[in-house]
């Protein structure tokens, strides 16, 4: 895995992951579950959650970059626009900078929308166990 | 660079990773008594230090270092 490198996936955010997030961390806040009050808000239709995105960050570290054998150390997120249900989401991230001497890949990301609307982006650490 | 001039350059980080403004370390200040020096905070201290000062370490020398001041040492020499 060298710096430079970048990966890319798209997740299509659908029913099933809605409910099995709401269900699992119990968020029942009204701008994740109702469309109208979402819709007083501003937003187009209930906002789907951010942290769904941390997910895929999970399946970024997982299961696309070649090591296998890697914890992460730190993560940052920033959220940017607000998504919604049934929209795909692109990830594209990249290998920043790698530290040799603790085995500690620094990298970037990027979530956008099917309009190349930014989403989020942030900076995940990872450390390479072998 | 002297080595004093060297853990002034550090300290900021080390308050940065610590999350603790009042931290002030020295050259004898070690895992053993700088409270949260565990191993993840080793790691990010490194990195800082290594993005920050532009240098890079070996593994080799990370784990042979037994107090800042040995690192500051260290450090020395590589920016001179």
């Amino acid at each position: 895995m060298i710096v430079g490198s970048v990966f890319k996936s798209s997740y299509l955010v659908n029913e099933d992951i809605f409910i099995s997030f709401r269900d699992t961390f119990k968020d029942h806040n009204s701008l994740h579950i109702n469309d109208n009050h979402a819709i007083k808000h501003g937003f187009k239709s209930k906002i789907m959650y951010g942290n769904i995105l941390n997910g895929y960050i999970s399946h970024l570290i997982g299961e696309l970059l070649p090591l296998k054998e890697v914890v992460i150390i730190t993560q940052t997120i920033n959220f940017k626009k607000p998504f919604y249900l049934n929209q795909t989401i692109s990830l594209s991230a990249s290998i920043n900078e790698f530290y040799e001497s603790v085995k500690i890949y620094d990298i970037g990301f990027e979530f956008h929308n099917s309009n190349d609307i930014l989403i989020a982006n942030g900076k995940v650490k990872i450390k390479a166990l072998i | 660079m002297s080595i004093e001039k060297v853990i002034e350059k550090i300290k900021p980080i080390f308050k940065d990773i610590f999350d603790d403004e009042s931290l002030n370390i020295n050259e004898n200040s070690n895992s053993d008594n700088v409270d949260g020096w565990d191993s993840l905070n080793h790691i990010l201290l490194v990195v800082e230090i290594e993005k920050k000062l532009k240098i890079e370490f070996s593994a080799g020398e990370i784990a042979s270092y037994k107090n800042v001041g040995e690192m500051c040492e260290a450090i020395s020499k590589k920016l001179n």
